[in-house]
C-alpha cells in the first residue's frame, strides 16, 4: 500500500468496497454490549492502547521510518476482523432452531461478503496450470534454449521484463544483466535525465522489454559494461538484424521470444 | 506427476512432524494440551528449532548442505526421542484426530473440508508473479543451486558484497531449500503446493481450535465458523488483505504471518486472557513469538505490538504484576532481531567473505 499518507487511509484501501470493516465494528460494539464485564474492560484497553502504540500517524511515522510506511498494513493483520465476524455469524446462524432460518441466515451472510467486485472466484482466477511448475511454458523454452547452448556455468542475461520475473524461479543457474531496482524504477521507453546511476541497464531495458533499436552504440556499451551473454527479447520485435551489429547471433526461438548469444 | 507425488507426501510428513515436535515439547515440560493445540505448538516448535540451527550457520556463511545434514540429524533426534519417550502420547495425538473427525462427521465436515481443500488448489494454481516472487524463490532456488546461504542475491543470482539481514535473519527459506534438496524438486514447487498448502491448513486448525475455545468445545459450532471465514476469505480481495495473502501468497512467509502467527498469537491470546497462570498459555505464547521472526520478519514488530497490547489489557483489568514480567520474556526473542535490524538499518554489516 504504497499510496498511503496516514492510518485512515490505510484502512480505507485495506478495506477496499468490502463490508467487513464495517461489519467488524458492528461486531465489537456487540461484544462491548453484551459481553462480560472484564471481557468489556479488557475490549476497552485493548482498544485505546492499540490507537496509543500502533493505530495513528505518529507511530505510522515513526515505525515506517524503519520498515517502510508502505508496509503499515500489516498491523491490521492483527485485527481479528474475520474470525471475530464469523463468530458472530455463528451464533446467530447456529442459535437459529429451525433449518430454514439457519439456512435463510446463512445465506443473508454469504451474499453479505461474497460475489461482487471483491470475490477472488472469477472467469480467470478459476485455471489449470500450463506445468506442474506453474510458470509459463514460453519462459521454460527460453530457459532450455539457454540451458543447451551456454559455455559458462551462470551466464549472464538481459530478459524482457515478463521473462525476467520467471526465468530464475526455473533455472537459477541464469544471472539477471538489470537489476529489480532499474526494472521497477526505469521501466520505459523514455530519456536518460531521471536514469541515474540506471543509466545502462536503462538502455537494456530499452531493448529487451520495449524494443528500441535507435541507440546501437549506447546499447553495445551497456552490453559490454554488463557483460551479458545473452539477450532474450519479444521475437515481435524484430531484433535480429539490430542485436546483429552489437555482435549478438541468433540461438533459438520460444513461442513468443527470441535468444541471442554473445559472438565474440 | 512424480515431483508433484513428492510435494504431497512431504505436505503429510510435515503434518507428522509437527505433531512429533509438538508432543515432544509437551512431555518435556509437562504440558497438558488438546491434540489441535499440540499440533500448532508443533509448528512453532520445529520452525524455532530450525531456526535456532540454521541461523548461525548463515551468520557464518557455511555451505548449506552442512544445514541439511545438521537439520537431518537433529530432527531424527527429535523423532527417536518423541517415539521413545512419548509414544503412548503421539498414538493419543494420532487417535484425538481420529476421534474428533468420527464425531463430526457428516455434511457441516465434508462442507468445510471441500471448502479449504479448494482453497488450497486455489491457491496452488493461481500464477501470481511479482518482484517478491522472484525474490523469496529465487532464494530458494540460488541456496540449492550454489549451496550458499544469502551469498548470492536470490533475486538476480549476483554474488552480495554482504548479507542482508533483511531477509538472513529469518530461516523460513532455508527450510523450504532443505526441503528441495531432500525431495529432489525444484524451489517453485515446494513453495506453491508445499508450503502454500500448510500455511492454508494451519490457519483452519487454528481457527478451528480458536473456535472451539469461543464455544466452549463445541466442535461443530468451531467447524461451522472455519468454513465461514473460508469463505468470507474468497470475497476479501483488497490489496494486501490477509485473505490476499491466503488465497494468492500463502507460499510467502508473509502470508505465514497474517494468516498463521497473528491468528496462532491471537488464540494464545484468547487463552491468557482466560486464565492467565496456566502455564499451558504461556508457553503457546512464549513459542509464537520465539518462532514468529523464524517464520517471517514481518512479525518483527507485530507481533510484540499483538503481545504487549494484550498483556498490557489484563494488567489493567487483573492488576497482576507477574503477566508484565512474563510479556517482558516472551518478547525478548523479537527485541533481539530487532536490535539487530535496527542496527543493520543503520549500517552495521555482515560483509561476505
Amino acid at each position: 500500500m504504497y499510496d498511503v499518507e496516514n492510518i485512515l487511509q490505510t484502512f480505507q484501501k485495506y478495506g477496499g468496497i468490502t463490508m467487513f470493516l464495517p461489519a467488524f465494528w458492528v461486531c465489537v460494539i456487540y461484544v462491548f454490549c453484551y459481553g462480560k464485564e472484564s471481557g468489556r474492560k479488557r475490549l476497552l484497553f485493548a482498544f485505546l492502547l492499540s490507537i496509543l502504540f500502533v493505530f495513528n500517524d505518529l507511530s505510522m511515522k515513526l515505525v515506517g521510518k524503519m520498515t517502510g510506511e508502505g508496509t503499515y498494513y500489516r498491523f491490521i493483520w492483527a485485527i481479528p476482523i474475520l474470525p471475530l465476524i464469523a463468530w458472530a455469524g455463528t451464533k446467530v446462524v447456529m442459535e437459529r432452531e429451525k433449518r430454514w432460518e439457519k439456512a435463510v441466515v446463512f445465506a443473508l451472510i454469504f451474499c453479505l461478503f461474497w460475489g461482487g467486485k471483491s470475490s477472488f472466484i472469477t472467469e480467470g482466477s478459476i485455471r489449470v496450470p500450463e506445468n506442474p511448475y506453474n510458470l509459463s511454458s514460453d519462459v521454460i523454452q527460453v530457459c532450455d534454449i539457454i540451458d543447451k547452448d551456454k559455455k559458462t556455468e551462470s551466464p549472464v542475461v538481459i530478459f524482457d521484463y515478463g521473462c525476467q520475473l520467471e526465468a530464475r524461479l526455473y533455472d537459477p543457474s541464469l544471472v539477471w544483466g538489470i537489476s529489480r531496482r532499474a526494472y521497477q524504477f526505469h521501466n520505459d521507453a523514455e530519456g536518460y535525465e531521471h536514469a541515474g546511476r540506471y543509466k545502462t541497464e536503462k538502455a537494456l531495458i530499452h531493448a529487451a522489454n520495449f524494443g528500441v533499436k535507435s541507440e546501437p552504440e549506447r546499447f553495445a556499451k551497456a552490453l559490454k559494461k554488463k557483460k551479458v551473454d545473452y539477450v532474450v527479447t519479444l521475437t515481435e520485435y524484430e531484433m535480429d538484424d539490430y542485436l546483429e551489429g552489437t555482435g549478438y547471433r541468433l540461438v533459438g526461438r520460444s513461442d513468443f521470444r527470441s535468444v541471442y548469444v554473445r559472438t565474440e | 506427476m512424480a515431483q508433484l507425488a513428492r510435494c504431497m507426501l512431504i505436505i503429510v510428513l510435515l503434518g507428522i512432524e509437527f505433531g512429533i515436535f509438538g508432543t515432544g515439547f509437551c512431555k518435556i515440560f509437562r504440558l497438558r494440551l488438546s491434540a489441535c493445540e499440540k499440533t500448532l505448538l508443533g509448528f512453532f516448535v520445529y520452525f524455532g528449532l530450525f531456526q535456532t540451527a540454521a541461523l548461525p550457520m548463515i551468520l557464518l556463511q557455511r555451505p548449506f548442505h552442512e544445514l541439511v545434514w545438521l537439520w537431518i540429524a537433529l530432527a531424527a533426534a527429535v523423532n527417536l526421542f518423541v517415539l521413545f519417550a512419548a509414544g503412548r502420547e503421539l498414538i493419543r495425538l494420532l487417535r484425538g484426530f481420529f476421534a474428533a473427525a468420527w464425531r463430526m462427521k457428516g455434511l457441516l465436515l465434508a462442507a468445510v473440508i471441500f471448502l479449504v481443500l479448494f482453497v488450497c488448489w486455489f491457491q496452488g494454481t493461481q500464477q501470481y508473479m511479482g518482484w517478491d516472487t522472484t525474490d523469496y524463490i529465487g532464494t530458494v532456488n540460488t541456496t540449492v543451486y550454489t549451496d550458499t546461504m544469502y551469498i548470492y542475491e536470490g533475486n538476480s543470482g549476483v554474488q552480495a558484497e554482504f548479507l542482508n539481514l533483511r531477509y538472513a535473519l529469518s530461516a523460513f527459506y532455508m527450510h523450504s531449500a532443505f526441503l528441495c534438496s531432500v525431495a529432489g524438486v525444484g524451489g517453485m514447487m515446494i513453495q506453491k503446493y508445499v508450503l502454500g498448502t500448510v500455511c492454508i491448513l494451519m490457519h483452519a486448525l487454528i481457527l478451528f481450535t480458536m473456535g472451539k475455545r469461543l464455544f466452549t468445545k463445541d466442535e461443530k459450532k468451531a467447524l461451522f465458523m472455519t468454513g465461514l471465514v473460508f469463505v468470507m476469505h474468497l470475497g476479501f480481495q483488497t490489496m494486501y488483505s490477509a485473505s490476499d495473502f491466503l488465497l494468492i501468497r500463502a507460499y510467502e512467509a508473509k502470508g505465514f504471518c497474517a494468516n498463521v502467527v497473528i491468528p496462532a498469537m491471537f488464540y494464545a491470546i484468547l487463552c491468557f486472557w482466560e486464565q492467565q497462570e496456566k502455564r499451558e498459555h504461556w508457553a503457546l505464547l512464549f513459542a509464537v513469538s520465539f518462532s514468529s521472526v523464524p517464520i517471517s520478519m514481518s512479525s518483527l514488530v507485530i507481533v510484540p505490538a499483538l503481545l504487549v497490547i494484550a498483556v498490557l489489557a489484563q494488567w489493567f483489568t487483573k492488576r497482576n504484576w507477574k503477566i508484565l514480567w512474563r510479556c517482558f520474556w516472551c518478547a525478548v526473542p523479537n527485541g533481539v532481531y530487532l536490535i539487530i535490524y535496527f542496527l543493520y538499518t543503520k549500517g552495521f554489516q555482515i560483509m561476505i567473505k
